[in-house]
């Protein structure tokens, strides 16, 4: 067919949904939005392993819900964020419901397959898991937005089409939510520590 | 504090990408296609009404009809009949007629080379290298039999009051 899906916007495939091109619309929507989502789940859960399945159930919920899709500019990926949230908040509920079909799909990889970024991957588990852990005396939604524009990278009106918030609102709760980890600091130095390493010291050691 | 950069983070191992993607894409399909089994008997239903209360022209416009005349085709860039539009003509051979075998895939490589922009008012002559975006298209038949391309999801024809061009 003429399509030529590497060009089309998301909005346009995602427009395919209704058609009998909807498989390879979605297809590329994944191609293109599989590798950030996957990042952002592991953020949110501190385990490769379950943000491997995690970053499918993410796409089957968005087609689930492809109806109440909200695009920012034309892109999908902060919309996809936000199911990412959604699914993350619930990990286990969210991997039993599609268990059956994650079952289906090559078990996550041992690190033996990528024994050259073991080392790194393990490092950032640490570092995930120490980050998870300091921010577990802030709001969920504080959580969220601190992940979604410090560590996703979104602007503010990204993170309110993900959050489904004013973008006012993304501002107040990130300013708000930067501010109650400072004041954790001391706090959550003590209550993660016996996760042993520190994001500083990891960032000190270069591998985040 | 961006200690998940994006563009530093690993990513999602090829073996499970290739699979989560050909699941997905078979269990989209697979929906979709179900969808569309089961219009048929809502789009008859609604399809009756309009007969009832407007005459058996009104069907005429919501079926499909082949192109019976490929000479040249119309690619607009408005779903919209009364919008911009091109003709697209493929020279023959000297003593015989051209033919548009493929009306859609001539008007996506228009928008594709940025000739072509949705909602555009005149083809643009200064256009940019590279690949340009191409909307989903929808080929419908014409009054003079001739394709007409336009921008948008199925049913564009339907709603524009013509007959969705017939594949054979």
């Amino acid at each position: 067919m003429g399509i030529d899906w590497g060009s089309a916007s998301d909005q346009e495939l995602w427009s395919q949904a209704t058609n009998e091109l909807a498989g390879e619309a979605f297809g590329e929507l994944f191609e293109r939005h599989a590798n950030r989502v996957y990042a952002h789940c592991f953020s949110r859960t501190g385990s490769w392993s379950m943000a491997e399945d995690l970053t499918s159930v993410v796409f089957l919920e968005a087609w689930r819900r492809r109806t109440e899709v909200r695009f920012s500019g034309d892109c999908a990926l902060p919309w996809l964020l936000g199911v990412a949230n959604n699914a993350t908040r619930n990990a286990q509920r969210s991997l039993r419901r599609y268990s059956l079909l994650l079952a289906k799909l090559p078990p996550p990889e041992a690190e033996a397959d990528f024994a050259a970024d073991a080392a790194e991957r393990v490092d950032q588990e640490r570092l995930a898991q120490h980050l998870l852990c300091s921010m577990g005396g802030l709001r969920r939604a504080e959580q969220e937005v601190l992940a979604l524009c410090d560590w996703a990278g979104l602007s503010y009106a990204e993170a309110a089409v993900a959050m489904g918030v004013p973008e006012g609102t993304v501002r107040s709760r990130l300013f708000r939510a930067r501010q109650h980890l400072r004041d954790l600091a001391d706090d959550s130095q003590a209550r993660c520590m016996h996760l042993n390493r520190s994001p500083a010291g990891l960032l000190a050691g270069g591998t985040a | 504090m961006s200690y998940f950069h994006p563009e530093r983070m690993p990513a999602l191992p090829d073996r499970r990408r290739k699979a989560a993607r050909l699941q997905l894409e078979q269990i989209v399909a697979g929906s979709a296609k179900r969808r569309r089994r089961a219009k048929p008997a809502a789009i008859m239903a609604g399809t009756a009404a309009i007969v009832l209360a407007t005459g058996a022209a009104a069907i005429a416009a919501a079926v499909y009809q082949p192109v019976t005349d490929k000479t040249t085709a119309r690619c607009f860039t408005v779903a919209d009949t009364s919008g911009f539009a091109t003709e697209i003509a493929v020279p023959g051979k000297p003593g015989t007629k051209g033919a548009v075998q493929n009306a859609r895939d001539i008007c996506a490589a228009l928008y594709r080379q940025g000739l072509l922009t949705r909602g555009a008012q005149r083809v643009n002559p200064r256009h940019s290298k590279g690949n340009h975006p191409v909307p989903a298209l929808q080929v419908c038949t014409w009054t003079d039999g001739t394709a007409a391309v336009f921008p948008g999801p199925r049913g564009t024809c339907a709603k524009l009051n013509l007959p969705a061009a017939a594949r054979r």
